[in-house]
Formats: C-alpha cells, structure tokens, sequence
C-alpha cells in the first residue's frame, strides 16, 4: 500500500465520521469574564482562519457572512464576549452552537493557557524537579533552596536556576550514595552549556545520563519520544519516581552475536526491469520475531514465509539512503536460513507476483557481530558529515539511547518481558532506520548522575546551576506577549526527605510578577519565601519591564 | 436553503442549483482545496470542477449529506491536481507533510489495491475510527480527511500544537496496528 492510495481511501470513510463538530471548549473553570480585550482576541482569531486560507500569499477574498455564516465575535449585553465557532474545515460555512466560559485565572483561561506554554519549537521543558538518590536512604535529609537569578535582565526569558542542597547525614555512619539530577532539553544544550554543580564549593563533573525516553499521555500510552506539552504531562510521565524510570542496557542482549546480511544496490545499469523491486529474501513465518532489518521492508508473503526486499527507483536514491542510514540489512539474532541468497528475483509491480530471476545478483557482504557493535556502527552512519560526529560526549549519550531502545524491543520481543506493546516495533518489519531516527532527536529526560559521601552526622552542600528558559506562548494574544512562565515541582520524583524548601528571586527591579502561587511580593521586597512541600505545582509568570 | 431543497434544484435539472451550493459550500470546499493543493489558482479551478462534478452526480446519487459529499468531491480533485502537478515540488500546502506522517502507518506494507481489497480498507478504517475516542478521531479527520494544519486543529479542540501532534502521532500508531492485526501491513 502507497501513502497515497491510504489518503484516497480516508476519503472514502463514513460520511458520519465527517459531520460537523463544534469547537471544543473548557467548560470546568468560572468567575473570570472575558471583556472586550478578549474579543479583540477573537477577532484575531478570525483573521488568522482567513490568513490560512490564503497562506501563501494568494489574493482570494474570504467570503463575508452569507446567511449561514457566523465569524464574527459577539459580545452580548452584560459585556460577556460570545465564542462562535472558526472552524475552517468541519464546519465554516455554518453557525456553530455558542457557549460562554468564564475562567478563574490566566492559569486556566482556554484563550491564554500559560500553564501550557512552550519554549522553542513547541517542547516544554518542564518544571523545576528536585534532586533525587537512586536508592531510598532514610539516614539523609535535605534542606533545598531555590534561586530564580533575572539579574541579567533576560528579556528573553532565560533566567539563572541556582538550586542548592544542604544534605545532612542523621546517621552514626557515613553515608554514600548515588544522586540524580533531572534536565530536560535538547542534547547539544545539556553538553554545550552543562550546569555547573559544586559540592561544598568545590566544582564536579557528573556524569550525564539518557533518562526515561518514553512518555506517557493522559491516557496512559507510552509514545516513543518525549512530547510532554504540560506540567501535568511530567507528573504522568515520571509517576512520582525518576530513579525508577531511568532506563537500563540489557549487557547480554546487547552483547549477543548476530548474522548480519548486508546488500548492495541490485541492477545493473543497462538493466531493465518490470518493476522497480529488487532482490527478496525469504524468512520462515516462525523466524520472524528474531529477524530485523535496516532500510528494508516486508514485501511479499505466502503461506509460509515472508520476503523482505527494499525498494528502490533509481541508483542515486539508494545511495542516498545508504548515506543516511546505512546499506539494506538483515540481522538474524537466531541461526540465518542457509539458502538466503536463493530466492534472488523481483515482485512484478503489476501484479504483484514474484519473480525469480537468476540473471539478478546482488552483492552479499555477510558477518557476525553483536547487536552493541551494529549499533555503534548504525549510529556512525547517521553522524557522518553531521556537526556532532566528532563530539565523543555527544556521540556516547546518542549511541547509548539506541542501546537502550534496541535492548528494550529485543527484551519484547524475544522474550516476552511485558512492555509497553504500542511503543515497541511489534510486527515483522523491525527497521533498526527508524530506531536511529528515534534516538536521534536531541530533546530529552536527562540525568546528572554522581556518588558522593556524607560523613556521620555532618552536612554538605551540593548546588547546581544553569540557565533555563522559561515557558512562553508562541503567538500569544498581544495581552500575554512578553510573559514567561516557570513551574516547580516540589516533591515530583524525588525520594529524598525535605525538611524544607525555599525560593528566591534576585532581579533589578525590571521584573513584574504577572501571575503567581509563591508568595513573591516584589513591591515590598519579599524575596524570598518558604515553600509548602505537599503543594504540587507552583508556578510565577513574569514580564520584564523594559 | 436547505440541503435537500438544493438536492432538487439539481434532480430538476435548474441551473440555479449550482449557484445555490456555491454560494454555501465554497468557501467549505476551497478550504479543504487549499490545505491540499497549497494555492489559490488550482484551488479555485478544483471548486468549479467539483461543481460541475455535483451536477453530473445528481441524479441519480441522492447525498444523504450534502456538505460531506461535496467535500470528499473537492478532495479527490484536489489531490488529483496534486499528483498530476507534483504540487509538492512547488512547496504546496500541508500535503507533502500529511503524506510523510501517513506514510509510518503503511511502512512494509505489501498489499496491492484491488478495488475489492480498497473497499476493505476503507471498512477497516471506518471500523478504527469508530473505536478510537471522538476527541482522537476528530483530529485524525481534520488533519487527514481535510488536511487541516495543526495548528488549527489546536485551536479549535482547545488544546495545544503540541498535544495535537502528540495525539495524532499516537492515533497513527494505533491504525498501523489496527492494520497489522488485519495483514493489510
């Protein structure tokens, strides 16, 4: 099946699936009205549907109202603005039913979700997410203070994070154990500008760590990539654990030694053929679930095999390809068939029938390695002639992210330990290609990691710093431009006992607090206050006054 | 004027008819035109085709609901146009990225289309859409029926880009899985 007869046969669905829905709208929040400012904000609302519709510059005026036409924003008597529907698709040729929603801060507001702000291309990175030990250890408790530094005057949003521990050691016996720090943001940030951790004044180089890759919607699924769009998003991802999130390499799956059948492109030049399939290979039915592949696809079955092929137009495509993500593979991680090479041939693109063909020879280069070294060796492919390839730190965090993902689908696959089934290549088609693109996105859960002691019954202190951006709305309405949202997490993933925390904010006086649950006062300079350790979230939205 | 009366403006063969579901249908139509072809020019041409398209349709089809079979008219010309422009090569509209995203649903996939086996599929499809959350099904039609950007998608679910990309790329897993439980992948 092409991509594109699956689009022509989504055209074809149920015409209930297609009926006309209205837009949705938040209807849990009360007390806040929405003046005219915000139907100004509608109205831009209204543009930007008439902006998409001629969004490459086209001169097509947007037909005015006709008599089933409803774009233009009300607002009734009492001064409450009346949110009409814009869709542009399911419905905007018809009045949808109006409903008035009241909300009860920013916070909340539908028309301004600060709480759902995003940085950058649209990733959130999170709240402020305390310190955790990798194991329980009840002889340590921890005294935290939290500084947000806008002393730089960051119109852009960037504020200095100094987040300090004073970890004391209740016990008789000196205390050693292993901390994480949780960082989220791209990988090229988190090596480039490391945060600087010092212990008792003295600076440290932990190391840096792949954290939980997969992330977990409301609903409860895990997808194969951080998309984590709220704060409430992080509390379902890391279910009040980050230790017992971070993912492990399975050394012995790894280290196993697989066939590896790597292939060349398979025409001759003057060739001709029917189709533009090329050489298959036969896999029994039962052998499938210890069969990957890389650049290759599931073409053809009959009762008792598959046949993996890969497809390509022409010779500069295939090369293409290769560059990127390596020759076709099949990797065999169970004895190989011994007769691999003997169902050379192509599928007739007409009707789909294979095609032995003798005259087809395809170069055969066959090896043994383990699944550590291919990844290794996948992972070089994909950083060639990229910025990081000579970047060892940037190399080992990236490779290692494959290991994990590789060890994890080997772990499902092969022996049925229970994972997340919608996240783990299941099926025959186990393209390693696509766990290289995977582990390729640079945003990530990352860990700070390092062992440290604290002497019976004394205290260090352990301080980490670094700049972070704080969340903002890309294309606020002009109400909301210039503010930046930052979020903290008090108790979230942490198994280390407080017995207190604290915030503080340092600035020059260009700050002003929007929005906020801390307790700032900057007007009568209170600073610094005590921060509840069952609270959940606290967050400040802040504008910098120029 | 309600649907059924234009329907009969069209059974009784009166001209008037196709100005009548213009008029209320247009801007419907180049919409989803536009999202595909990603320009104004062959936007137009395909919402006058579908049009005279309408009229050679009815009779003897007699649309249950007029909006949708207009709208499944416009998208098939429109994305004829697309294939036989190579619109994507010119940087239009949100197709060459709809195309991308449906293409890890069907990848390895090793069936051909008869016209037997089409209908199938688009039973299959029906079938997934029905089990899927009406919040989940919504975005996938918005974005694959009418190839609507996401940023619209967004909005009018009230929810960020963010979550709508999140939940779209989680409904396409869910269809190839769908249909590799069902041999079509």
């Amino acid at each position: 099946m092409k991509k594109e007869e699956l689009f022509e046969a989504i055209g074809e669905i149920d015409d209930k699936l297609l009926l006309r829905k209205t837009s949705r709208k938040k209807n849990k929040l009360k007390g806040f009205i929405i003046t005219t400012m915000a139907a100004a904000a509608c109205l831009a609302l209204v543009v930007g549907v008439a902006g998409l519709i001629n969004k490459n510059g086209g001169s097509r005026k947007v037909p005015v109202t006709t008599e089933s036409d409803s774009q233009i924003p009300v607002v009734n008597e009492k001064g409450e603005y009346l949110v009409p529907s814009l869709d542009g698709g399911f419905g905007c040729d018809e009045g949808s039913d109006i409903e008035v929603v009241e909300y009860t801060d920013l916070n909340q507001a539908g028309i301004a979700p600060l709480s759902d702000a995003s940085s950058d291309d649209g990733i959130n990175f999170g709240p402020l997410m305390p310190m955790t030990f990798t194991e329980v250890n009840g002889n340590v408790t921890a005294d935290r203070d939290i500084t947000y530094d806008f002393t730089d005057s960051p119109a852009n949003g960037i504020a200095t994070i100094v987040d300090q521990y004073v970890l004391t050691n209740t016990s008789s016996e000196a205390q050693t154990f292993t901390y994480l720090y949780p960082y989220t943001g791209y990988r090229y940030e988190i090596l480039g500008n490391k945060p600087v951790v010092t212990v008792d004044g003295i600076e440290k180089m932990p190391a840096i760590e792949n954290g939980i890759y997969k992330d977990y919607t409301a609903y409860g699924e895990a997808s194969s990539y951080l998309q984590l769009a709220s704060t409430d998003d992080y509390h379902t991802m890391l279910n009040d654990d980050v230790a017992g999130t971070a993912p492990k390499v399975d050394e012995g799956v790894m280290n196993e030694k697989v066939t590896v059948y790597e292939f060349g492109y398979p025409f001759e030049e003057e060739a001709v053929y029917p189709t533009k399939m090329c050489t298959l290979v036969r896999v029994a039915k039962e052998n499938m679930n210890s069969v990957y592949c890389v650049n290759m696809s599931l073409l053809y079955e009959d009762e008792m095999y598959v046949y993996y092929g890969y497809l390509y137009d022409e010779e500069e495509d295939f090369k293409v390809t290769c560059m990127l993500y390596h020759k076709p593979m099949l990797i065999f991680m169970d004895d190989a068939p011994d007769d691999i090479t003997a169902f050379n041939g192509y599928l007739n693109e007409e009707t789909w029938d294979y095609m032995p063909d003798d005259e087809i020879s395809v170069e055969v280069n066959v090896y043994e390695c383990s699944f550590s070294e291919l990844a290794t060796e996948l992972a070089s492919t994909k950083l060639e002639g990229t910025e990081y390839a000579s970047d060892e730190e940037y190399k080992e965090l990236f490779i290692d992210k494959m290991m994990i993902m590789i060890s994890d689908s080997i772990l499902y696959r092969r022996c049925g330990v229970e994972l997340d089934t919608v996240y783990y290549m299941t099926g025959p088609n186990c393209d390693l290609a696509w766990f290289v693109d995977e582990a390729w996105r640079p945003y990530g859960f990352y860990l700070l990691k390092d062992t440290i002691t604290v002497p019976a019954g004394e205290s260090i202190t352990i301080r980490f710093e670094y700049d972070r951006i704080g969340k903002y709305w890309e294309e606020p309405e002009e109400k909301y431009k210039g503010i930046f949202g930052y979020d903290n997490t008090p108790n979230l993933g942490t198994n280390i006992t407080f017995t207190g925390q604290s915030a503080a904010i340092a600035d020059n006086g260009d700050v002003e607090i929007v929005e906020q649950n801390y307790g700032f006062d900057l007007e009568n300079n209170i600073r610094e206050v005590e921060l509840e350790l069952d609270v959940e979230r606290y967050y400040m939205y802040v504008r910098f006054i120029d | 004027m309600e649907d059924k009366q234009i329907i009969q403006l069209f059974c009784d063969r009166c001209e008037k008819a196709i100005s009548y579901i213009s008029k209320k249908y247009d801007k419907y139509c180049y919409s989803i035109a536009h999202n595909i072809l990603g320009n104004c020019e062959d936007a137009e041409e395909c919402v006058n085709d579908t049009w005279l398209k309408v009229w050679n349709l009815i009779p003897p089809t007699i649309p249950t609901y007029l909006r949708v079979f207009v709208g499944k008219i416009v998208r098939n010309l429109s994305f004829d146009k697309y294939r036989a422009s190579h619109s994507a090569k010119r940087g239009g509209g949100e197709m060459p990225m709809i195309l991308d995203e449906l293409s890890e649903v069907i990848a390895g996939s090793n069936d051909v289309e008869t016209e037997y086996e089409r209908k199938e599929l688009v039973a299959t499809i029906n079938e997934f859409l029905y089990s899927v959350s009406e919040r989940d099904r919504d975005i996938f039609v918005r974005r694959y029926f009418y190839v609507e950007d996401t940023a619209h998608i967004a909005k009018c679910n009230d929810i960020t880009e963010k979550n709508a990309l999140m939940i779209l790329s989680r409904v396409r897993s869910k269809l190839r899985l769908y249909l590799s439980e069902r041999e079509y992948i």
